[in-house]
């Protein structure tokens, strides 16, 4: 064996190892020698490090990314295609999810709700989406939503509380009182089965809550056409729409879609002379209105005097509607026989392609409208009674014999679901009261609100957003809602809870997918099996199967609780495409209700639900709050509406704060000043003057509801006092200018350039920039543009703007990068002609904001756009004086992004700005960089509409489009360049990008008169 | 020179009365810099310092806050903020105009007035250039508007006005303050001399630069100013030319206006000398020097504020005209609603105040009484605060789109910062007057020969015709 050596010796020689001896090892150790201070050394260093490492602060929360789901990919967003549960029109929706949260709600363009219209035609498939859909992420990062199983203020187990919900209901049914389901509108079928399963194990009735709802279009179908259902309203078809108060296109049901649809309609086709005409008679100034063709005042109470003056003009079309003549009701409407005679005219000319509308809540005269539309051919044609909506709809009465039934203390237990009956409706102060005598209140919602403040027991539910469910928006489209993230708190499916309550141990996703196997499954064709099927149907977000009926998903047929009817439309003869109209129960409806018409209040109340708030559901969303309404441009209250005439009867002004009263309701308001307001009507928005909403909404604005039932005269005087409303746009007359071009569609056949001039060209010694690859542009269209601001809610949450208050807004610092401006034209303050023009950062080619920023903190693309640096920008607001548009907003403060729950709804691909800095539109420069680099990846060319700014992405209308103007091809090119377009203050020669359309109305060959 | 204009100039009136002599000016001007401060001192400077501590608290708050403090809104970016600067700057014009451009013509009359006129164009131009800074959105970022060499790429925007504004204003400062340093050099020397403490000599003594008044001193002296002077002259007009440029070259109607440069400049002149008179009106009296800053002086002024009012007035009606003949809509809409609108008050302040009340100068009566004159330089002052108001708020306030309309009151902290300007303005003035000769007394020396009807007995014993020399011996 070798030795070897370990060092040289001091002769040069290897030494041997030195043989260990025990007494070395003992005082050496086998570290060698220590001494004292080598010890202390390396302990304090080991002390040292010890403390050092428990310095760090714990990691409580991480994301590990290592273990990150497949789906998330940092700085790629996941988009997952569901239905939007902001109301029961369940408009399908593709939800963007960035790390794992959903942060923007987008239409579907493929669903048959809300997505392209078959003869749409060319260009980009959008889908339309409303406001209020756009606004539910922040819904959903609502830090002040229930939270957990509540049992009288304490949070306990679910284990707890469903063990306390089932002895309650056990102890109802034992001592024979009722027990009574409460839940808003609904339109989902598997929901409705689950419901069923509760009510049929707990003996409950399901009572439907929607106080401002369509629910009496459907009484009047059922009696009409057997067939209690909404149809579905086939605008696109429409040549004439006569709508007697019905915002359809504003706030009423489906407004997207109806604005979808509306937009094909009135689509201006002068080859084939066809453009859909509008009129539009109400009290006070909808948005519809705004929009309509043709308008008149006409005061609510008179609605049925006008439907049977236009039955006794139509009775000789239609042996049926003679028979009804007998049974109309007496009186003339205040409206000119001249002008009655003309609509009649007008619907007997559109025959086939005509629809009648009306908002009316009373059945009677929802039937003369089925009356008309029947008369008219509408069914089948403009109004599909075939492809109904299956929606759950309150009964007539229902909610009264209820409060009853609970004021005499007949109910044990009282279920209460998605509804506010406490606070919503004309009797919600009797309900309030009557509430208090039921021993077991229950709530179950996903947000704070009276009812829930006034139940015992409170199951938090999940937001839309974050939860299972399903719906089916009419027949044949049955679609999936399905979270995008896992639930933020300890929040359990609704169905789930009532499941459980009806001791089904089940869970609700299991419980759905069993519903589809079962009802959806066996019917549809393609898919062998059921996974396929459903992971297809995800994929898509809705599947086109009819079924005509839901069965449980053990087969047995869904059993309704005591006395119970289904309030969904049982499958009937109208799913067969085939109505029959029966005169006879019309008629016979009609004697039953016939009034004798009274003197003419001097005031009638309108209370109407609001195009942001709609009825106040969403009353905790500051988004919506802040949105001005698209008429009176007035956000963060409700106001009372009066006309011109009135206040200077009343002596009122814009702002005074009007006491409005009715019996012994009363409500403190200010007051505006609207043009196109009926004399005798003031209309308020419901859904204001919340006490329990959350921070955000309570005590915003004046709740009216107890003020809407009754028929106590209405009085409106002033209180002396004013207010500074939080209103953006205060002046409302163009002043002559050339910034809204119009022509009527006659104008139009007769000269392409009809209302738009040629613009001057301007000379330059400057040659101008050099656009060399693309160029980006935006065409927006004033004749579709309805107003509707879905597109100032989308771009708030795309591009982190900043909610400032009702303070701030009162002093004109709104921060929304797009807003839409709202002028009155024509020469009747009573009959104004309403144009509405979004107007954002102009992205002009000489742009003035870019010259005069001393720091070069706005540039010019190479592709056309300006471009704001945030970072670099020091605050002189030159920019923003020297914008004729006055598209730059300011950040006057350090606008907060402290909630840290409301923080996730922020867009990681935009920068949140800081104080003093300017901001503006920036074309969604983020999408348009993202677009490109998507393309690059697939090694393809960009294709038109493969960019979507959010503004162009969910408007309902598709007024606006935006795209590159160097394609020739593209559909801006197209309307760039077409005979309807100009630019706003092109005199200036700052050559916006935007370009706007005329605004082309259709009043008819006679209609200017009016 | 012929006899006759010779005559005439031994007949004009002497510019400095009383018989003073050199000794009598020496001993006058000097007394308020070495003598205690008087009651009034005390008083005038508690009243500047609490307004400048006011205008403090109100930049404090800006700063921390934001500009959120302010009342203006997405529509009115600006407002008092950029009023008190162009009003600062333009009360800054009056300064190097009596020095520079009075001097290059001769004009004997400014050498009595010069050194205040140009302390208050240097106060008034430190007033002026806090509110560039103050209003932006960044304060503290301020040094981006400045080209330097840095490695974060940030460069500055040559074809923006704002940043004319910065080198016109900073260049202004720099020769105004150079202009007057180099004239207060031998003034400073005669404190020197009679400095009687230590440290009141050594302070002096680094200021006066070793002055030692001989000849070539002087003549390298006089040879400075007129360099300078001649370096300054243009200035007077390229400044608010350049501040005019932040409207005239924009796009609003009521700011795009080619008349900006002359209509500013004169504006400035005109709000300058009313300054200065409302100034010397209060330091004459308070310093007890009615005899250097005479009847006449403040004559000439009132001549020189009636002359560039009517200029200013002739301004206000080209533009109206221009508005009407150029038929372009939003002009004419522009000026019509100043003179109609919602703030047509302010528009009617300003012609008030600007073209009517100096009216009164026509008669020498008014001309010559302080309290009327006194009168007429605050209104001057009022209308021309308001004229820059008018200009940028009634332009603003209602643009092309009439949906962007708005309407603009103040907050306390943009009343404080102007308060505070003031302050600062009255409060530095104050200083100025404690420690530096209030008039040009070596300039005034050599005018004393101008009086024709000397009174030989009351002569002293320095000759008529003052050797410079002779002054510091």
């Amino acid at each position: 064996m070798t030795t070897f050596w370990t060092k040289l010796d001091d002769e040069g020689k290897p030494a041997a190892p030195a043989e260990s001896s025990p007494e070395r090892e003992e005082s050496e150790g086998l570290l060698g020698p220590v001494g004292r201070r080598d010890f202390l050394k390396t302990v304090g260093f080991g002390a040292a490090a010890v403390a050092a490492s428990s310095c760090e602060t714990p990691v409580r929360f991480a994301l590990p990314l290592v273990a990150a789901d497949e789906q998330v990919v940092a700085g790629r967003a996941t988009w997952f295609a569901s239905s939007c549960g902001g109301c029961p029109a369940a408009c399908g929706v593709l939800l963007k999810t960035r790390d794992g949260r959903p942060i923007k709600v987008e239409g579907n363009p493929d669903h048959p709700v809300n997505g392209h219209v078959r003869t749409e035609g060319q260009g980009a498939r959008v889908g339309a989406l409303c406001a209020v859909g756009q606004a539910a992420p922040l819904s959903l990062y609502d830090s002040n939503r229930p939270d957990g199983a509540t049992l009288e203020g304490r949070s306990v187990q679910w284990s707890e509380l469903d063990r306390h919900v089932a002895e309650a209901l056990a102890a109802a049914r034992s001592s024979g009182k009722d027990v009574v389901l409460v839940t808003g509108p609904l339109s989902s079928p598997s929901t409705l089965l689950a419901i069923t399963r509760f009510t049929a194990a707990t003996g409950a009735r399901h009572v439907v809550f929607d106080p401002i709802g369509p629910a009496a279009i459907a009484e009047a179908n059922r009696i009409a056409l057997g067939k209690r259902a909404l149809p579905v309203e086939r605008l696109e078809r429409a040549e004439l729409v006569l709508s007697l108060g019905a915002d359809l296109l504003g706030s009423a049901h489906s407004p997207a879609e109806h604005t979808r649809r509306w937009a094909v309609g009135h689509r201006p086709d002068r080859r084939a002379r066809l453009m859909g005409r509008w009129v539009q008679l109400e009290g006070r100034m909808s948005l519809t209105g705004a929009h309509a063709d043709e308008r008149h005042r006409v005061r609510p109470s008179d609605y049925p005097l006008v439907l049977a003056a236009l039955v006794r003009r139509l009775a000789d079309e239609n042996p049926g509607l003679r028979s009804i003549v007998a049974r109309l009701p007496s009186g003339e409407p205040e409206l000119p026989a001249a002008a009655l005679d003309r609509i009649a005219r007008m619907l007997l000319d559109a025959r086939g392609r005509a629809l009648v509308a009306c908002d009316s809540p009373e059945v009677e005269t929802q039937l003369l409208v089925s009356a008309l539309n029947e008369t008219l051919g509408a069914h089948g044609t403009t109004l599909d009674v075939a492809d109904v909506r299956r929606w759950a709809l309150p009964e007539a009465g229902a909610i009264g014999s209820l409060i009853d039934a609970m004021a005499s203390g007949r109910v044990g237990a009282i279920v209460i679901w998605d509804a506010n009956p406490v606070f919503a409706g004309p009797d919600a102060a009797r309900f309030r009261q009557a509430l208090e005598r039921v021993p077991t209140r229950i709530a179950i919602s996903d947000r704070k609100s009276e009812t829930v403040a006034a139940c015992q027991v409170v199951a938090a539910a999940p937001h839309f957003l974050e939860g299972w469910s399903d719906a089916e928006a009419r027949r044949g489209t049955v679609a999936i809602t399905q979270p995008a993230m896992r639930p933020l708190g300890r929040t359990r499916a609704a169905q789930e809870s009532l499941l459980r309550w009806a001791g089904d141990e089940v869970g609700w996703l299991d419980w759905l997918r069993r519903s589809w196997a079962h009802n959806v499954f066996p019917r549809q064709r393609g898919a062998s099996s059921f996974t396929a099927f459903w992971d297809s149907t995800l994929e898509r977000g809705f599947a086109e199967v009819a079924v005509d009926s839901w069965t449980l998903p053990d087969g047995s047929e869904p059993r309704y609780g005591a006395g119970g009817v289904s309030p969904a439309p049982a499958p009937g003869a109208l799913d067969g495409g085939t109505a029959v109209f029966d005169w006879a129960a019309v008629a016979t409806a009609l004697s039953t209700s016939r009034r004798s018409p009274g003197a003419r209040p001097t005031l009638e109340l309108v209370a109407h639900a609001s195009v942001a708030l709609r009825e106040g559901r969403d009353a905790n969303n500051p988004w919506l709050h802040e949105l001005p309404d698209p008429i009176s441009k007035v956000c963060w209250t409700n106001h009372a509406s009066i006309s011109p005439s009135t206040a200077r009867r009343l002596g009122l002004h814009d702002g005074d704060v009007a006491r409005l009263e009715v019996g012994r309701g009363t409500v403190e308001l200010p007051v505006i000043v609207q043009p196109g307001q009926h004399d005798a009507v003031v209309s308020v928005a419901v859904g204001y003057g919340r006490r329990t909403a959350g921070p955000v909404g309570d005590g915003v604005g004046g709740n009216v509801w107890p003020l809407v039932a009754g028929d106590a005269p209405v009085r409106l005087r002033g209180t002396g006092s004013q207010v500074v409303l939080p209103r953006p746009q205060t002046e409302s007359g163009l002043h002559e200018r050339d910034l809204v071009r119009t022509a009527t569609f006659d104008a139009l056949i007769d000269d392409p350039r009809a209302g738009n001039p040629r613009s001057r060209h301007h000379l330059s010694i400057w040659p101008g920039h050099r656009y060399e690859g693309h160029r980006w542009a935006m065409a927006i269209d004033l004749g579709a543009c309805t107003g509707c601001s879905a597109c100032v809610v989308a771009c708030q949450v795309e591009n982190n703007v900043p909610v400032v208050g009702p303070e701030e807004m009162a002093r004109n610092r709104e921060m929304s990068w797009i807003r839409v401006d709202r002028y009155y034209g024509g020469e009747n303050p009573d009959e104004p002609e309403v144009v509405h023009q979004p107007m954002m950062c102009q992205h002009c080619e000489n742009a003035p904001c870019e010259t005069v920023c001393p720091v070069i903190a706005t540039a010019h693309s190479s592709e056309g756009l300006n471009q704001q640096v945030y970072n670099r920008c020091v605050g002189t607001r030159y920019c923003a004086n020297n914008c004729p548009y006055k598209a730059r907003r300011f950040n006057w403060f350090d606008y907060p992004h402290e909630d840290a729950t409301a923080r996730l709804a922020l867009n990681p691909d935009v920068v949140v700005r800081s104080r003093g800095v300017m901001e503006k539109c920036s074309f969604c420069v983020q999408r348009i960089q993202d677009a490109k680099w998507s393309a690059r990846r697939d090694g393809r060319a960009l294709a038109d509409g493969d960019i979507q700014p959010a503004c162009a992405q969910s408007c309902p209308a598709r007024a606006i489009v935006f795209g590159d103007v160097h394609d020739p091809n593209s559909e801006v090119a197209r309307l760039v360049h077409g005979q309807r377009a100009y630019r706003v203050l092109a005199e200036l020669n700052v050559i916006p990008s935007v370009s706007y359309l005329t605004r082309i109305r259709n009043p008819g060959p006679d209609g200017e008169a009016t | 020179m012929t006899v006759h204009a010779a005559e005439a100039v031994l007949d004009e009136p002497p510019i400095v009365t009383d018989g003073k002599t050199v000794t009598d000016v020496t001993e006058d001007v000097c007394r308020p810099v070495e003598r205690g401060p008087t009651i009034w001192w005390f008083l005038a400077f508690g009243v500047a310092l609490a307004a400048l501590i006011f205008g403090a608290v109100a930049v404090y708050h800006t700063v921390t806050v934001g500009i959120g403090t302010w009342g203006l809104n997405r529509t009115i970016g600006w407002a008092f903020d950029i009023t008190n600067f162009v009003f600062w700057v333009g009360i800054g014009h009056a300064g190097t105009l009596i020095s520079a451009i009075l001097l290059l013509f001769r004009q004997k009359w400014r050498m009595s007035i010069a050194r205040a006129a140009e302390a208050m164009t240097i106060f008034a131009v430190c007033c002026a250039g806090l509110f560039p800074i103050l209003h932006m959105g960044r304060p503290w970022l301020g040094f981006w508007n400045i080209p330097y060499p840095n490695s974060r790429a940030l460069w500055v925007n040559f074809r923006s006005p704002l940043l004319w504004d910065v080198f016109a204003i900073s260049t202004y400062l720099i020769i105004s303050a150079v202009f007057w340093y180099v004239g207060l050099v031998p003034d400073l020397a005669t404190v020197r001399d009679r400095a009687k403490g230590k440290v009141r000599k050594f302070v002096y003594g680094l200021l006066s630069l070793g002055w030692d008044g001989s000849a070539r001193t002087w003549a390298r002296y006089e040879v400075a100013c007129l360099l300078l002077a001649g370096l300054a002259a243009p200035l007077v007009v390229s400044v608010h030319s350049v501040v005019s440029f932040d409207f005239a070259t924009s796009l609003l109607p009521g700011w795009h206006a080619t008349i900006f440069p002359p209509y500013f400049v004169t504006g400035a002149i005109f709000s300058g000398f009313a300054m200065v008179l409302t100034l010397l009106i209060i330091t004459r009296k308070v310093l007890g020097i009615q005899a250097y800053i005479t009847i006449k002086h403040l004559e000439n002024m009132c001549k020189v504020i009636l002359v560039t009012g009517m200029l200013v007035g002739l301004a206000y009606g080209t533009e109206m005209f221009i508005a009407f003949y150029s038929g372009n809509e939003h002009e004419r809409f522009v000026f019509m609603n100043r003179a109609t609108g919602p703030m047509a008050w302010s528009y009617w302040i300003m012609v008030g105040c600007n073209v009517l009340s100096p009216q009164i100068l026509w008669f020498k009566r008014a001309r010559t009484s302080v309290p009327i004159m006194f009168v007429v330089s605050i209104l001057v002052n009022v209308g021309m605060w308001f004229e820059r108001f008018v200009i940028i708020v009634t332009t603003l306030h209602r643009d092309f789109l009439p949906a962007n309309w708005s309407s603009y009151s103040p907050t306390w902290t943009e009343v404080g910062m102007f308060v505070g300007s003031f302050g600062l303005f009255f409060t530095l003035f104050l200083l100025f007057v404690r420690v530096a000769p209030v008039v040009a007394m070596a300039e005034v020396k050599s005018i004393l020969h101008a009086r024709p009807h000397h009174d030989a007995a009351t002569e002293t014993k320095e000759a008529r015709h003052v050797e410079p020399k002779e002054v510091h011996a």
